[in-house]
């Protein structure tokens, strides 16, 4: 198989409401970014994957054809990938396997959303079932709500415990000059905020947002041009059915699943040691906890332990989410993107005030859909 | 070097106006659970599945949520592609070609008869300012297409009359097609039919139907294992026009002769070397101007070609042996539907439309409106 490099990444800065871009824009903005460090022009792009979550959110179906001329897609492959919350992962790996392929050499994975556009939760309840399941209007929070729930009362688990991660999260923002919420709270601001869907309260949840995130994928003969690019050295994307009765929501069988079958293909065995840091989709507080037992990084139903310990610290052991996470900016269509663009920038030495030292593996993870979708790329400063 | 890709077999369902009796996940469960069996493998052994579908299609956010276990999806290596099945088979193709990935299912399904006006469907495909206003959807952009390819070459309406007489003759051969197209209809009837929008009628345009579409790519290792004829994706093509139909001459076609190129670069051959050509188009005008784009006819003589006899079913080059997407158009699937006619041709399985000794075929795939996102891919036996 061939080797993959990532050799540029952009990210807009994700505010609430950007009224100065469209959404095509807003692509270009991250495009031209991630060209910018490639030293590239559009011209040196094969292909281009677009990556963006429900139509509903901008209101235009297909918007990949629309954003298609901003995005380079002229006279090239331009095709979109929607996964829900994942889409932005799900693109990334779809990038890696257009030049995994042999199909492509230099491959644009271009992703974003303009949240400010639509209703964002009364379109996430379109995801239920129209005759049984819209009427509850549930959202994404309530769902969340409802595996923090099954979560806390498996392993006895305290609402203060997801607070620890809402200050962290937003904590580690303020190194991150792309996130939206640089917030310095405590957990009894958490814990005093207004409720959304018991135990989520509003400071456990992510914001909505305007953003994208690019990244541009090569070959190995490419990639190695370039002082430290950033090696793709596994990827995987499962999917589990979302029975929403039956299912375990406290354990992943999907993550795991995902996370085992990349350790792997590395040799991975202790990921804790192994891996210098991880960026994790983490929407709401409590589900911090739930990806880190499923990545393996602590035992299962000691997250809590695991990240009260500030094992997940800039200065523990195994660093989570040093941009800020999900809890920090969250435009969902490039949301799973931006976690492996961070790790991307980890590795390459490249993260500014919120570097973690010597990184050289890193690991970014997405889910989606009924929480029931999960990704997981790998990435690192040695080849492999 | 990439892995050989294999499209081990192909499953549709008969195209119906409107399946009533069953929901929409149901139609995907249907045809891919019948698909495993029919090529005998084991649930186990299906590594990973690309979806291909849309939620402006089901009314629904993010319908891979539900679609996911119907399909077969549980707990195995998943994405969802949100355009034509016919566009995600390249990517499809990818994921085996890295050598990451045995055996992986491509689907789609499409339930348009629940929408209740099915120009919504690429209507709001429209850049939401200046041109949603207008209401141009894949009708009102074909039919400025094929006016701007008649003035281009003085073409009278019968073009792409005659071009569909073809396409419904091999129809009515077609039992997966429409029963309502599966008629004889005359160069006539076609011009006499409802106008839709000048200069395209009825008959010379898409319907949309209920239906679904499935198949099983493969490495060379297991290609024999599940088929005695497995079908090799030898060259794939893609490229993009631009967007705004202001912004480009609607009758020029260089992004589909880019496709093209680049399909026929990657499989090693010419256009002399292909048998069968199927196309996925909205009318019946785009596939004579898609003809001439793929190099099959000069420019401008398409119509007179299909006259002369050269691409109807015992001709020299047959052309939508299964009739293309105006015997029915299943939103998502009918340009997947296509590749699986090309498929059963080679396999030798394609019935009253089969053509003899078909060795090498072309299939043409329409993502978006106004030929704007184009695929050409060239499968051999």
């Amino acid at each position: 198989m061939r080797r993959v490099g990532v050799v540029g990444v952009g990210q807009t800065k994700t505010k609430m409401r950007r009224t100065d871009v469209d959404y095509p824009g807003l692509c270009f903005e991250a495009i031209q970014e991630a060209l910018d460090m490639a030293e590239m022009t559009i011209d040196d792009i094969d292909a281009v994957v677009f990556g963006s979550a429900p139509e509903y959110f901008e209101g235009v179906n297909f918007p990949e054809k629309w954003c298609s001329d901003h995005t380079g897609g002229f006279m090239k492959p331009h095709f979109r990938i929607m996964t829900g919350g994942t889409v932005g992962a799900s693109t990334g790996i779809a990038g890696f396997y257009h030049v995994a392929s042999g199909m492509y050499d230099t491959v644009l994975a271009i992703t974003g959303d303009k949240l400010s556009e639509g209703e964002v939760q009364f379109n996430l309840s379109t995801v239920y079932d129209p005759i049984f399941g819209r009427d509850f209007a549930a959202g994404a929070p309530s769902a969340v709500a409802i595996q923090a729930s099954v979560y806390m009362h498996k392993y006895n688990i305290k609402e203060e415990e997801f607070a620890i991660v809402a200050v962290q999260e937003r904590k580690n923002a303020q190194n991150n000059p792309y996130a939206q919420l640089q917030l310095d709270i405590t957990v009894e601001d958490v814990m005093k905020s207004p409720p959304l869907s018991t135990p989520i309260k509003l400071l456990d949840a992510c914001p909505a947002s305007d953003g994208a995130a690019a990244m541009i994928l090569t070959t190995e003969e490419k990639a190695q041009k370039y002082q430290k690019p950033a090696w793709i050295r596994a990827v995987s994307a499962i999917a589990e059915g979302v029975d929403y009765t039956f299912r375990n929501w406290a354990v992943n069988t999907a993550l795991m699943k995902a996370a085992n079958k990349c350790y792997k293909e590395m040799g991975i065995t202790n990921p804790r040691k192994e891996l210098d840091l991880v960026e994790v989709y983490d929407a709401f507080s409590p589900q911090m906890l739930i990806w880190a037992e499923g990545l393996g990084l602590c035992p299962l139903g000691k997250g809590g332990e695991f990240l009260n310990s500030g094992a997940a610290s800039m200065e523990g052991d195994m660093p989570m989410n040093p941009s800020g996470g999900v809890l920090s900016a969250n435009t969902i269509g490039a949301t799973a993107m931006v976690r492996q663009v961070e790790a991307c920038l980890q590795v390459m030495g490249k993260a500014d005030k919120r570097q973690v030292a010597g990184a050289k593996t890193a690991l970014a993870h997405g889910w989606g859909g009924g929480i029931q979708f999960h990704t997981i790329m790998i990435v690192s400063s040695e080849k492999g | 070097m990439a892995e050989k890709v294999a499209i081990v077999g192909a499953r549709a369902l008969k195209a119906e106006p409107a399946r009533k009796n069953i929901y929409y996940t149901e139609l995907l469960f249907e045809n891919n659970y019948s698909f495993l069996s029919e090529i005998g493998m084991n649930w186990d052994d299906m590594e990973s599945i690309v979806e291909t579908g849309c939620d402006v299609a089901d009314g629904r956010s993010i319908s891979n949520v539900f679609t996911v276990d119907a399909a077969g999806g549980h707990m195995k290596e998943e994405t969802k592609v949100e355009e034509d099945m016919g566009i995600g088979l390249a990517y499809a193709y990818m994921r085996v070609a890295s050598g990451k990935m045995g055996n992986s299912m491509l689907c789609s399904y499409g339930k348009g008869s629940e929408m209740p006006d099915p120009h919504f469907f690429h209507g709001l495909s429209s850049e939401p300012i200046f041109m949603k206003p207008m209401g141009l959807d894949e009708l009102s952009i074909a039919a400025l297409q094929a006016t701007a390819y008649m003035n281009k070459f003085g073409l009278t309406e019968r073009a792409g009359a005659i071009m569909a007489e073809l396409d419904l003759a091999n129809v009515a051969l077609n039992p997966l097609a429409l029963e309502s197209r599966r008629k004889k209809f005359t160069v006539d009837d076609i011009l006499n039919s409802k106008m839709l929008s000048t200069p395209i009628t009825e008959l010379e345009f898409i319907t949309v139907s209920d239906g679904a579409c499935c198949m099983m790519l493969t490495n060379e290792d297991q290609a024999t294992k599940y088929s005695d004829v497995p079908v090799w994706i030898e060259g794939i093509g893609m490229c993009n026009d631009l967007f705004y139909p202001g912004h480009r001459d609607l009758a020029d076609t260089k992004a589909i002769s880019k496709a093209c190129e680049r399909a026929l670069k990657m499989a090693g051959c010419s256009i002399d070397d292909i048998d069968l050509i199927e196309i996925y188009a909205h009318s019946s005008w785009q596939e004579l101007m898609v003809l001439e784009a793929l190099g099959f006819s000069e420019q401008g003589k398409a119509a007179a070609d299909v006259e002369s006899g050269k691409f109807a079913l015992g001709g020299k080059l047959p052309v939508n042996p299964s009739g293309g997407a105006l015997g029915a158009n299943v939103w998502i699937s009918a340009g997947g539907t296509r590749v699986a006619e090309a498929v059963w041709q080679l396999q030798g399985k394609a019935g009253d439309h089969q053509v003899k000794d078909a060795k090498k075929a072309m299939v043409y795939i329409l993502g978006g409106t106004g030929l704007m996102c184009n695929a050409v891919y060239v499968l051999g036996r």
